[in-house]
Formats: C-alpha cells, sequence, structure tokens
C-alpha cells in the first residue's frame, strides 16, 4: 500500500514537473519592432488572399465582417476563428503591431501562447513587416465588434497549450515562400501566394499524425475538417486532370473546372472569399507556379515524412 | 420449392440486384439526379472555353448549353430529393432535408440564371449595354462608380475592382447586384428578370457557376 502511495505520488511529481517544464519552455523568437506605416488598401487585400476574411467571418449566417469564423471540426477538438475586429474586449483591439506580427509569424498570442495549428500561421511566417503594417492598417477600418460568437472546444490533453510547445519543435514547418532567383517574376508571385498567404498546403498538403505538415507538398488530402476533400494539385496531376494555366485561372475565380464540374467542399468558400477577389494577374501566378513540375520538391525530408 | 432451394433464389436475387447497384452505383431518384448533374456538368464543359475565350464564340451552342441546365435546375432538381433519399452512394448531404428551403431557392436561382444564359448567349463575350456593370457586375468595369462616400476610391494596384471595405467583408462585394437580383426574385421568379438580356455571356456563365458551388459547397459531400 505504501509502495502504490508512492507510485502515486511519483508519478504526480512527474507530471506537474512536466507541466511546469512545458510552461517554462520558452517559444519564439525577439523581433525587431515594426515601424513602418502601412497601406490599407494592400493590406486589405492581403487579408483576403491569406483567408483572413474567410475564415474569421462566418458568412454562411451573414456574420460582421471578421468578428469571429464558423468553427472548424477536427480530431482534436473545434477550433473557432476568434474576433479580430478593433474590439478591445472581444478582439484585438489591445494589440500592438508587433503583437501582430508575433502571432502571423510564429503564431504566438500577446501573452506568449501558441496558437493551434488550426489557424495557419505557418504559411505566415514570410510576411514582411510591410505586410504585417499593411495588414494592421487595413484591420484598423474595420468596425469594432462587440461579442464572442464562438468559444474553441478541445479536448484533453489537447487543450493544454503548453503541449503544443513540443510539437513545435518536432511538427512545425514554417512556410518557404521567399523568391528564387533565376525564375520569372511571375512565379516567384506564384509562389509567394501558393506556400505562403494562399496557403493551398493547409488542405491539399497531406498531415503526419500529429497534424504536422507533410515535407511533400500538394499531393492531397482526403481527410479535412466538416468531411471534405482536398485533391492532389502537383503539376503532373493537374496536367492529368486536364488542367491548363489558363483552366485554373479561370477556376480559381468561377469554381467552375474543365470538366464542367463545379467546385464544392472547403473549395467553395476558398473562391467565394478569397481568390475570386485576386486580380486575374494573380490567379495566373498561382496556375504558372502549381503547373511547374519544378514545384514539387526534389528531396524529401524522411524525417518530416514521419510528422 | 425447398427451404435450400428458396434461399438459393433469395441469394440470387440479391447478387442480381447488387450487381445492377455496382454497375450503375446508383438507383431510382439518386441515380436520375446524378445523370441529371452530369449532363448539367457536360453543358458547362461544351462551353467553357468560350468563356475564356479559347474557343470561338457559337451562342448557338451556348443558348443550347443554358437550356440544359435549366431543363435540370428549378423544380426539376428539387423533385428529385425526396425527404428519404439521402445516403448510400449519394454524394447527398443531410443538410438538404435539415435546410430545404435553401436548397430550393438555389435550385431555383440556378434555372434562372440558365435561362438568363439562354437570353445572353447572343450578346457573346462583351455586355452590349456599357451601364451593364452597374446592375449587376461585380467585377465589370464601371464597378469603380458604386463606391459609397467613405470607401477608398478604385484604384490601381492589388484589388483595384474592390473598395478596402469590400476587400475586408465590410461591405458586400455586389451591393446594388443584390438589389437587382433579390427584386427580382420577388418579382416573378422568372428568367423575364432585367438585365440578362443586357449582360455578357461569361457574366451570366459565372453566377451560374456561383450558384452551383454555393449549392456543392453547402450540400455536396467531398470536394
Amino acid at each position: 500500500m505504501r509502495g502504490l502511495l508512492r507510485s502515486v505520488i511519483l508519478l504526480a511529481a512527474l507530471a506537474g514537473g512536466g507541466y511546469a517544464g512545458l510552461r517554462a519552455w520558452p517559444i519564439g523568437e525577439d523581433a525587431p519592432r515594426i515601424t513602418l506605416d502601412g497601406d490599407a488598401r494592400r493590406g486589405a487585400y492581403l487579408a483576403r488572399a491569406a483567408g483572413c476574411v474567410a475564415c474569421h467571418t462566418d458568412t454562411a449566417v451573414e456574420g460582421p465582417a471578421l468578428a469571429g469564423g464558423a468553427p472548424l471540426d477536427t480530431p482534436f477538438g473545434s477550433f473557432a476563428p476568434p474576433n479580430i475586429t478593433p474590439d478591445f474586449t472581444h478582439g484585438i483591439g489591445g494589440w500592438s503591431k508587433d503583437d501582430l506580427a508575433r502571432a502571423l509569424r510564429q503564431g504566438i498570442s500577446p501573452e506568449g501562447e501558441p496558437y493551434y495549428p488550426a489557424f495557419p500561421f505557418e504559411f505566415y511566417a514570410g510576411f514582411s513587416d510591410q505586410d504585417i503594417a499593411d495588414l494592421w492598417a487595413a484591420l484598423a477600418t474595420v468596425p469594432a465588434v462587440a461579442e464572442t460568437r464562438a468559444e474553441s472546444d478541445v479536448g484533453f490533453p489537447f487543450s493544454i497549450r503548453s503541449g503544443l510547445k513540443p510539437w513545435r519543435a518536432a511538427a512545425m514547418r514554417k512556410a518557404e515562400s521567399a523568391p528564387v532567383l533565376g525564375r520569372s517574376e511571375e512565379w516567384n508571385r506564384g509562389r509567394e501566394l501558393v506556400e505562403g498567404a494562399a496557403h493551398c498546403g493547409a488542405c491539399h498538403t497531406g498531415r503526419g499524425l500529429l497534424g504536422g505538415l507533410d515535407a511533400d507538398s500538394f499531393g492531397g488530402n482526403d481527410d479535412l475538417p466538416g468531411g471534405s476533400a482536398a485533391r492532389s494539385i502537383r503539376a503532373a496531376d493537374l496536367k492529368e486532370g486536364g488542367w491548363t494555366a489558363s483552366a485554373l485561372a479561370y477556376a480559381l475565380e468561377t469554381g467552375i473546372t474543365p470538366s464542367g464540374d463545379v467546385f464544392g467542399g472547403s473549395m467553395t468558400e476558398v473562391v467565394e472569399q478569397g481568390t475570386s477577389f485576386l486580380d486575374e494577374a494573380d490567379r495566373r501566378a498561382i496556375a504558372t507556379y502549381l503547373l511547374d513540375p519544378e514545384t514539387a520538391p526534389s528531396s524529401l525530408d524522411a524525417l518530416a515524412q514521419l510528422r | 420449392m425447398t427451404g435450400k432451394k428458396m434461399a438459393m433464389a433469395t441469394l440470387a436475387i440479391w447478387v442480381a440486384a447488387g450487381a445492377v447497384v455496382a454497375h450503375s452505383g446508383a438507383t431510382g431518384v439518386v441515380r436520375e439526379r446524378m445523370e441529371g448533374m452530369v449532363a448539367m456538368r457536360d453543358a458547362l464543359r461544351d462551353v467553357t472555353p468560350m468563356m475564356r475565350g479559347e474557343a470561338p464564340y457559337d451562342a448557338a451552342r451556348v443558348a443550347e448549353a443554358g437550356r440544359a441546365i435549366a431543363a435540370h435546375a428549378g423544380d426539376e432538381m428539387t423533385r428529385l430529393f425526396p425527404e428519404d433519399s439521402a445516403g448510400g452512394v449519394s454524394y447527398a448531404k443531410e443538410a438538404i432535408w435539415q435546410e430545404r428551403e435553401t436548397f430550393d431557392t438555389l435550385a431555383e436561382e440556378l434555372r434562372r440564371h440558365a435561362e438568363g444564359l439562354v437570353k445572353s448567349a447572343p450578346n457573346g463575350l462583351t455586355a452590349p449595354n456599357p451601364h451593364a456593370g452597374m446592375a449587376m457586375g461585380g467585377s465589370m468595369a464601371g464597378h469603380e462608380g458604386m463606391a459609397m462616400p467613405g470607401d477608398a476610391p478604385a484604384q490601381a494596384g492589388p484589388g483595384a475592382e474592390y473598395s478596402v471595405a469590400q476587400l475586408l467583408g465590410v461591405e458586400p462585394r455586389r451591393r446594388t447586384e443584390q438589389t437587382v437580383l433579390a427584386s427580382a426574385s420577388e418579382a416573378s421568379g422568372s428568367a423575364d428578370t432585367p438585365g440578362y438580356e443586357t449582360l455578357a455571356a461569361p457574366e451570366v456563365f459565372r453566377r451560374i457557376g456561383e450558384t452551383c458551388a454555393a449549392c456543392h459547397g453547402r450540400y455536396r459531400a467531398g470536394s
């Protein structure tokens, strides 16, 4: 009996120590303050391209802009995209420009807590200081909404945010969206959008057991939240499906595919609330980048495949 | 018939029935509506290259596509989704029956747009009336005139077709158009709706795509 008690105490101490360790585990990097002035138009366009508007607005019920989106149901729980209007209590009115930068580029809240990867911050890692300043200027123009429309409901043990710290160390994969020397301006713009802001890989790239993105991008994912499925958007598969750059750009504008079918699932929202707002040149750039066979990763990160 | 023979006969019937289902993938209304969807898909496929400006425009074929879609939309579509027809090989989500009114409205909207395509087909790729964009277009020329006081004026640069408020979702994308469509559907719900005759065919075609997407996003399983 005394042995059992000792074991329980030992386990509790280990668990407590582990938790304290997780809490104390430092994350994130210090970044210089952003002093640039932003351009609200450019920021608003980026907010469309990056899915901020689509995700943080409950468009299905015509909810107020950016005041909180429809919850995303995942195997780890239900994640409610929060209110990002300038309201001080329910939104991000109390944030600084640098808080926004840290949230977007590093996935860390102003309180230092890690965000769940349901928020695709990994794709925003390459946002420039100017991008952040522009977004900041745009968000400041949004009417403040004093309500929290939905709360996330994440089951134990995933509800312990500190548990995301080891996940960040093991499975987080920051976007590589920087321009590549020697490629065309259009291709690099496509890369910036596909790999970064538009975060195509969030759905079209498979995920490992821990929810980390596969290193081998764009192979499709049949197991998306809400029962939706995303097809492979690798160049070879797209070409086999009859896609051309023009057809892809047109589908991103209208939802109408070369087979005559019209997008459904999550892609409906992506087009309706995102890519249909983009300039034609940007839709073309996305298509150019995706249809380039060299866009696919040439060597696989075997370790990353285990994530 | 002995018990054994009866069991064999029953088994044979089940195998045969199974083969029919396996071959066609669907039976009854489910099959009928799938065939309707395929017919509409093929109609869209046939004219999509024209709408992208990559195939010679053929007004007769565009009108034919509009008629083909209209024939499978509206009541013709909704009658194929009776209460007890979910499940099995169907891609239809339960939400159709939970939000019946929305589904029926979308089916009717599709019929209206498809009949509108027939009306706009002779116009070709450009609208005959330069003010048509003011009436219904979201991204057509003339859109800038819709900006409200206080909006950032439309200009060159990213998203120039939209105001900052529209880009952020604070204001609807097609303020004027929504009014037109709402009053039109209240008035008659028919293709007599003012506007279609003044629009370029690709604009109406885009509307058809948007209606299909709205329905697929809500009510079709998968992608």
